[in-house]
């Protein structure tokens, strides 16, 4: 039945490229529209995602603190409470400060969105189902997740408040410095792998994940992981006990939104980048690649949330100590055994 | 080599808090859905002071001596008293300002007859302040569980919070 339709789809795929490829227009139209389909599927992953972690967060912290968690909207156990969420914040008042830059603080969300948004690029679902498979496509994450930092930073100045502002250059300071640990603990998978591409680490690891052989390199990776995301202990932009919300605290209505979206998708996006890396990918028996990229990911999920409710937030300067005197060592080492590992043994 | 170690342990105090919240998320939560399941408040909880009704007789035990009104801090409590035929007084009317009492228990400590306790009902917001206004009639409480009517229309068996007193 679902084989069939899709045998169905593809013969018209196929029958529309052909006929589009017939003239230099169409077949113009064609890659256009073919592409702008990817993004709206991508829009769309990302935002059914996100509404379901949103809850699914709330019920972890929930259970983690031995509560219920959301359980009004709906049946069983609350699951249209993020729908109703997000209906309310559509509705409410979009505010700019008076003294708010005001370019900055309306571009600044978009440029979180954009950021998340394109790190789905080059993250491998199945053997094909990969938007673009660059062959340089870790650097090119490396170049991308950097621009979240650009939309902390466009929010906390933009706002011209001094919590934003604060948030944003902590923010800031700490992406900048757990990038560097995080990029040098890739690497490492990368020499394993033997290539820059997502889709060839993935299948690098068709016998052994590399979790069993990059075991500091994935703990650096986790640790670098939520600097990146912005999560408890290292929420170093948000700091609601101490900065109100940090970078987003003037923000209101749909433009808050879209900083909340960015921020799960981007936990989305970059646990999908720790199963590619780290456990796999989409390989494993018996169910397609999908589900197991997906079952993994949830994982990864769950694991990130687990920490993030386990753990206080951190100092500014514990943070920095700690991601230039043990991550980045620690990032090292790993790369020297990497080294010595593929030339000697 | 100090610092080696400190990483270590530091790891470790990490793993040790997983699993400490791990623990936590497998237990049953403690909260629960408050309309759904009524809280049945513990001993010694502290609702409004009630007098209470003597079983043999369904009059309150109350003589109207006043000794509740004058350890009121706040002097929420008034009382208008009458004398029956055996020289027995009683109260006629009794009103406790519920809106202005801050629920301290004096009032039930300086009870020398035992006529007062703290009920265990707490449901009792109200759109007015005067349904604050508390009369006889609304502060009798059976010495036995009571039924406490609930939101839903449904009532749940209450005992006294506090139980009987040595």
């Amino acid at each position: 039945m679902l084989t069939d339709i899709a045998a169905r789809l593809q013969a018209l795929f196929d029958q529309v490229h052909l006929w589009c490829s017939q003239s230099a227009f169409w077949s113009g139209v064609f890659a256009v529209g073919w592409s702008l389909f990817k993004v709206v599927l991508i829009i769309a992953f990302m935002v059914v995602n996100v509404l379901v972690l949103v809850w699914l967060e709330r019920k972890v912290s929930a259970r983690i603190q031995s509560r219920l968690g959301p359980m009004r909207v709906s049946r069983p156990h609350g699951w249209a409470q993020s729908l109703a969420d997000m209906v309310k914040l559509l509705g409410k008042e979009d505010i700019i400060p008076r003294s708010a830059d005001r370019a900055l603080f309306v571009i600044a969300p978009i440029v979180s969105f954009t950021a998340a948004l394109l790190v789905y690029v080059v993250v491998p679902m199945g053997p094909s189902a990969v938007v673009s498979d660059l062959n340089i496509g870790m650097l090119y994450l490396a170049a991308v997740t950097s621009f979240t930092v650009m939309g902390v930073l466009m929010a906390g100045w933009g706002s011209n408040s001094k919590w934003t502002l604060l948030g944003a250059m902590r923010g800031a300071a700490s992406i900048i410095s757990y990038e560097i640990p995080m990029v040098l603990a890739v690497l490492g998978v990368v020499m394993l792998a033997g290539s820059l591409s997502t889709t060839a680490i993935v299948q690098a690891q068709s016998g052994l994940w590399n979790i069993v052989l990059q075991p500091i390199g994935f703990l650096v990776f986790l640790a670098a992981l939520f600097a990146e995301l912005n999560r408890v202990p290292f929420d170093m932009a948000e700091a609601e006990s101490e900065l109100v919300s940090g970078f987003n605290t003037e923000y209101s209505g749909l433009r808050f939104a879209f900083f909340f979206l960015a921020e799960y998708a981007n936990l989305v996006a970059l646990s999908a980048i720790g199963v590619t890396l780290y456990f796999g990918g989409w390989q494993g028996p018996v169910l397609p690649p999908l589900a197991w990229f997906l079952i993994k990911t949830y994982a990864f999920i769950v694991l990130v949330m687990w920490i993030r409710w386990t753990l206080p937030r951190v100092r500014i300067d514990q943070l920095l100590s700690f991601g230039w005197k043990v991550l980045l060592p620690a990032s090292l080492v790993n790369l020297a055994v990497t080294g010595i590992y593929l030339l000697w043994v | 080599m100090r610092s080696l170690i400190d990483i270590v342990t530091g790891f470790w105090s990490f793993v040790v808090g997983l699993g400490v919240t791990l623990l936590n998320a497998l237990r049953r939560p403690v909260t629960f859905q408050y309309p759904e399941r009524y809280y049945v408040p513990l001993e010694g909880f502290r609702g409004y002071p009630a007098l209470v009704v003597d079983p043999d007789s369904g009059e309150v035990i109350c003589t109207g001596c006043q000794a509740c009104a004058r350890a009121c801090p706040l002097g929420v409590i008034s009382m208008e008293v009458a004398q029956r035929e055996d020289k027995k007084r009683y109260p006629t009317e009794w009103r406790l300002d519920f809106g202005r009492c801050m629920v301290c228990n004096l009032c039930v400590e300086a009870c020398p007859f035992d006529a007062l306790r703290m009920s265990p009902d707490y449901e009792v917001a109200e759109y007015r302040p005067e349904d604050l206004l508390y009369d006889l009639e609304h502060l009798k409480l059976p010495r036995e569980p009571i039924a406490v009517s609930r939101l839903d229309g449904t009532t749940v068996k209450v005992s006294f919070a506090g139980g009987e007193r040595g």
